[in-house]
């Protein structure tokens, strides 16, 4: 019957509307109905959304707070762990979706304790067997569960998940090759230093203040061998290595920092030129000298500044000229440093051509 | 050869032209929502108080021009140093106000006249003076009083006096997120093989939103019908189509009211352009040739993450007169740059995004009208296929709401910013209704553009604003 008269609905069509443009009168209609049919189920998705995001929402938060009131007692004394593992299992029994709560609670529970602390949430996390769950995870297709079971692992230092760790640093994604490296760091695996070469021959500024962030939590013993860097084929971990230098106050580094001021990379120089600036060391004067002779625009502008910086009254006949450069920015940064060095207004206005600069050097609301 | 002959000719354009719009539209919309996913995904593992902390942030200048703004600019300024970022100054440009703004900010950061020396790397008019506070807490803040010379010309100003290597343009009445700058700095910082130029964020309606002390308390959906038909609009530009054109790196427009740019490159450009109204498209614009020109490898990035909130127009007259404009400005830019329409030596630029926005954004309210005008016509002559045309209109409302639900159903999905049954309700209705009053007035406000650019207008025209700076609803116990 259905199709019957479906037939005769298309034939009716074709009889009364169907002339030159037929075919396009079909096409039309099809868009018609998909359009309908699209917009009326994503307006039916939006709504069950709606009641189910609110449902889910009151049933995850009544759970959560009885896992963290759990955690609570437990943490007090009055708890053992044994009697913890049952109540989780029994909320995983009735609803098996309590695990990934469960593990969210242990996981940012865990970030408030240190090493011992963790050592028995991690007992507390293998008795409920959710450490499978992480390892299960980390070989799920979508990245960021990857990273996210990465993290957990790293934070409860779950060492047999090591060998799928460095399988998975070979990724293109910077996110999860992130926490890859921050977890084999916190598991003490430094393998990945030599998987750079081969997988990473890029490192963003992104990356570089991730990992930053992440190394200045680390005690000294801890960290990399990061001078190694310095001597990197890549452009970004040299980058990176002189950041590092300058952060931890690697003053036995300046001899080799002041090398790479030859460093083709201008943000290589430049990130050379800030590490030297920072940590002032008389020894970089002889570099930067030698530099600012053959340095341009940026460069030579940065260069006067650290110079000026160092405070060395020698430096005056060296950067004096530069005070009436043709560059005008150059100038400036040359006055700049000469006021630095310790020279007074009424020299540095013999020496400038130009008032203003004077002027906007030695106002006190500009300082 | 017979009218009905040329009549079925231009019918077959018309649908052709109607077909691939809505194709692109969709295939667009689907890329948006892949990108987007991806990128809540990846946001939830950002630490953005890692940048906080971290000495490698670089610096930004945010430049804000202000004429005649003395109403709000004391809190608007307020807003803006409340910003988190670990090294920011604010710039705030008085473009020669005839009011009250620069003594208001005067007097209430205590401001002084300084000696500060402007380096002029782009054309701007006279700067007549530069303040800083005297405050320490404030020391971030620099005010620039400069002749009047239009919002190009100041933001060419602050670009002058700022130090940042990177600085964000930004409508000084707009309300930011407070975390949009650690947000907007992140493609610059991501990249290593090309060098990002710019990046654009979302920008949303704030009509009718509650706002306290610079910042949004409460997220509503307009009770104006014309605001509300804004808020949809505006949720299927930025959630359906740029941030699909950012990823095929084709994005030649960085709204005006939010963006961070390389100020290394925008100098070398020349700043912004005096010569039109589009100065926000026509930079970036400028910016790409020059970066294609020269081979460099570059991107224009683009943050889904709504991160700017600003007021839209609640009148009929302001908002044609605001869509006006647009089209004049993207007449210019269209103009400025043809060389590059269909060139395959500006790659997507010259072989996708320009002709897109040749086609289907300056011409389709043309194309539209002249279907209209044509209808009538066929009407008249008695040789219309009624069902076609029925049809047609069937099939481009249908579709229409479609694309609506599809933007609403991407905001739910990801960003939930409209939260409450009510505001669905209201987003759901004003998506069947606005095709047969607000889409007729912007394609007509479009054409009038067209019209006004032809007899060689120019300005912005007066765009009144109720203003956003509204307290909280006050709770009982307070």
């Amino acid at each position: 019957m259905m199709r019957i008269s479906h037939t005769d609905w298309i034939a009716d069509l074709e009889n009364t509307w169907l002339d030159s443009l037929g075919p396009f009168q079909l096409l039309l209609l099809t868009l018609v109905v998909i359009s309908t049919l699209t917009a009326f189920f994503l307006v039916a998705h939006v709504m069950m959304l709606m009641l189910v995001r609110n449902r889910r929402k009151r049933w995850a938060d009544a759970l959560q707070a009885r896992i963290e009131d759990g955690i609570a007692i437990w943490l007090a004394g009055d708890y053992s762990i044994r009697e913890l593992t049952s109540t989780f299992q029994e909320e995983i029994k009735k609803e098996p979706r309590a695990r990934k709560t469960i593990l969210n609670v242990i996981f940012a529970t865990s970030k408030l304790f240190r090493q011992e602390g963790q050592a028995t949430l991690r007992q507390l996390l293998t008795g409920l067997n959710l450490h499978q769950l992480c390892y299960k995870l980390l070989k799920n297709r979508h990245w960021y569960q990857q990273a996210y079971a990465t993290q957990i692992i790293g934070q409860l230092q779950l060492e047999q998940a090591l060998p799928l760790l460095k399988l998975k640093l070979k990724t293109k994604k910077s996110t999860l090759r992130l926490e890859l490296i921050t977890a084999m760091i916190a598991l003490g695996d430094q393998s990945w230093l030599q998987e750079i070469d081969y997988t990473s021959t890029h490192l963003s500024d992104w990356e570089q203040i991730v990992l930053l962030e992440r190394f200045r939590r680390l005690n000294a013993d801890q960290l990399p061998p990061f001078e190694i860097w310095l001597t990197s084929a890549h452009t970004d971990w040299v980058l990176f290595g002189v950041r590092l230098c300058r952060h931890f106050n690697r003053f036995d580094q300046v001899p080799e920092l002041g090398n790479l001021l030859q460093h083709p990379n201008i943000r290589v120089q430049m990130a050379v030129l800030d590490a030297l600036d920072y940590l002032s060391p008389p020894e970089a004067i002889p570099f930067l000298v030698r530099f600012m002779h053959e340095a341009t625009g940026d460069l030579l502008r940065t260069t006067l500044r650290v110079l000026g910086n160092q405070g060395d009254p020698e430096l005056v006949k060296l950067i004096a000229p530069y005070a009436t450069h043709a560059d005008s920015t150059v100038q400036f940064s040359a006055l700049s440093a000469l006021k630095e060095v310790g020279l007074t207004e009424i020299e540095l206005r013999q020496l400038s051509s130009d008032p203003r600069y004077i002027d906007h050097l030695f106002d006190p609301k500009l300082q | 050869m017979s009218i009905s002959f040329w009549a079925d000719m231009l019918s077959y354009i018309f649908l052709v032209y109607t077909l691939m719009l809505m194709l692109i539209y969709v295939v667009s919309a689907l890329a948006s929502y892949r990108v987007i996913r991806n990128h809540v995904a990846e946001t939830s593992f950002v630490d953005f108080r890692q940048i906080l902390t971290s000495p490698l942030s670089p610096k930004i200048s945010i430049i804000a021009p202000a004429y005649n703004e003395a109403l709000n600019i004391v809190d608007n300024a307020k807003s803006l140093l409340a910003l988190e970022y670990p090294n920011f100054e604010v710039v705030i440009v008085n473009d020669g106000s005839k009011d009250e703004t620069l003594q208001r900010l005067i007097d209430a950061y205590k401001l002084e006249k300084t000696s500060f020396l402007v380096q002029q790397q782009v054309e701007c008019k006279e700067i007549i003076g530069v303040y800083k506070a005297r405050d320490e807490a404030v020391s971030h803040l620099t005010v620039v009083d400069k002749r009047n010379g239009g919002k190009s010309d100041a933001l060419n100003a602050g670009i002058n006096v700022c130090a940042g290597q990177l600085f964000a343009c930004i409508d000084v009445d707009c309300i930011l997120e407070r975390d949009a700058l650690l947000r907007m700095i992140k493609p610059f910082l991501e990249e290593t093989d090309q060098k990002v130029i710019a990046t654009g964020g979302v920008i949303r309606l704030a009509n009718d939103c509650i706002i306290s002390d610079g910042r949004l308390i409460e997220i509503n959906v307009p009770r104006n019908l014309i605001a509300r038909a804004q808020v949809l609009e505006y949720m299927r530009a930025f959630l359906l189509s740029r941030v699909a054109w950012a990823n095929i790196n084709g994005l030649l427009l960085i709204s005006g009211a939010l963006g961070l740019f390389d100020k290394q490159t925008v100098v070398e450009a020349g700043g912004y352009s005096h010569k039109t109204v589009g100065e926000d498209m026509e930079l970036v614009m400028r910016m790409r040739r020059m970066m294609e020109e020269r081979k460099q490898p570059y991107a224009v990035r683009y943050i889904p993450d709504p991160l700017c909130w600003t007021e839209g127009p609640t009148r009929w007259d302001i908002l044609g007169r605001q869509r006006n404009r647009w089209t004049r400005g993207l007449m210019d830019c269209l103009k400025f740059h043809k060389k590059v329409f269909f060139n395959p030596d500006y790659r997507v630029m010259g072989m996708i995004s320009y002709p897109f926005w040749f086609l289907y954004e300056w011409l389709a309210p043309i194309i539209e009208s002249l279907g209209l005008i044509f209808s009538i016509i066929l009407w008249i002559l008695d040789i219309i296929n009624g069902s076609s045309f029925w049809l047609l209109l069937a099939t481009v409302y249908s579709y229409a709401v479609c694309l609506s639900c599809m933007a609403i159903w991407v905001d739910q999905k990801t960003y939930l910013q409209y939260r409450s049954k009510r505001d669905l309700g209201r987003l759901l209705l004003i998506a069947l209704i606005e095709p047969f009053f607000y889409h007729p007035f912007t394609v007509y406000s479009s054409i009038m553009g067209n019209i006004d650019y032809l007899r060689g207008k120019k300005g912005w025209g007066s765009m009144t604003r109720q203003g956003l700076s509204k307290p909280a609803t006050p709770t009982p116990s307070s």
